[in-house]
């Protein structure tokens, strides 16, 4: 390898650093993370106590709320870093969540098709999240993202009853979710 | 591989302002006191990389009161980000040529 050859290769390398720390340099995956965990296992609740009716109210009054706080809090560490990132794909991931979820949910109901409301939502918590794993390039919430994708589907497929099946990916989802934020947020990051 | 650099080329050559400028790739801007420390810069060496980068168009520098604090914002202009990928380009394109096998004659 010539002297030219390594400063090129030197030179690539700092530059993939430098884009590498800067996009993670924000720290705030752990937020959505922790918070749609903790929103998707209080409606796992919500939903047994009180139906499938009183979910769609929390997640009318939750998912504006949530949208809000995620904003609220990037901007405050955009402040505190002196650091502001693109807000456009963040935007268009919590849009995927909520908008996906819901228009999953009003499909299942036009279809009269039960299980596309359990599975529906889920699968688009999961693009969200596959779009937040990328704002940060961290391969582990990806994995995670993923791997719920795919439970979802395997809920699917095994033939388990609509509304146990909804109950069950809620908890799997928001505990999942919940330890990967917390994960994340304790270990300073996730690769 | 090596083509003659014009002047504007050789703005984001030098090393420290080719990783300014990759920051300002990824953000849509950052703080003046951001780049210093997370580039490992001097606040004189930070100042005079921008001051060339500014004179080539490639940055733009806001000055906002935050509280009592005066905080310096840097933006890369659509020129400065032009320039990233072309300098990133050509780098790739070094790399790619070099590690080509040279055919025999």
């Amino acid at each position: 390898m010539d002297v030219h050859q390594h400063e090129t290769d030197d030179l690539l390398a700092e530059v993939n650093r430098v884009r590498k720390q800067t996009r993670r340099a924000l720290q705030v995956l752990w937020f959505p993370l922790v918070l749609f965990g903790s929103l998707t296992l209080i409606s796992a609740l919500v939903s047994s106590r009180a139906g499938s009716q009183a979910l769609g109210l929390y997640w009318l009054v939750a998912a504006p709320l949530s949208s809000v706080a995620i904003a609220v809090f990037v901007r405050r560490r955009e402040r505190h870093v002196g650091l502001q990132l693109p807000v456009a794909p963040a935007l268009l991931a919590v849009a995927v969540i909520f908008v996906g979820s819901f228009a999953s949910g009003a499909a299942a109901d036009v279809l009269d098709t039960e299980m596309l409301s359990a599975i529906g939502p889920p699968l688009f918590v999961s693009a969200g999240h596959l779009m937040f794993a990328r704002l940060e390039h961290s391969v582990v919430v990806a994995a995670v993202a993923t791997a719920l994708a795919v439970t979802a589907l395997i809920v699917a497929v095994a033939g388990t009853a609509p509304a146990p099946a909804a109950t069950l990916l809620a908890v799997i989802y928001g505990g999942a979710l919940l330890l990967t934020g917390g994960a994340y947020r304790l270990g300073g990051g996730l690769p | 591989m090596s083509d003659p650099l014009s002047p504007l080329d050789d703005v984001v050559n030098q090393r420290d302002r080719l990783s300014i400028l990759a920051v300002l790739a990824e953000a849509r801007r950052a703080e003046h006191d951001y780049l210093r420390d997370s580039l490992q810069l001097s606040d004189g060496n930070l100042a005079s990389h921008l001051q060339v980068l500014e004179n080539a168009g490639f940055v733009s520098i806001a000055e906002e009161l935050q509280g009592a604090r005066r905080r310096a914002w840097v933006q890369a202009t659509p020129a400065g980000r032009q320039a990233f990928r072309g300098r990133l380009a050509s780098l790739h394109g070094d790399q790619h040529g070099a590690a080509r096998p040279t055919r025999p004659q």
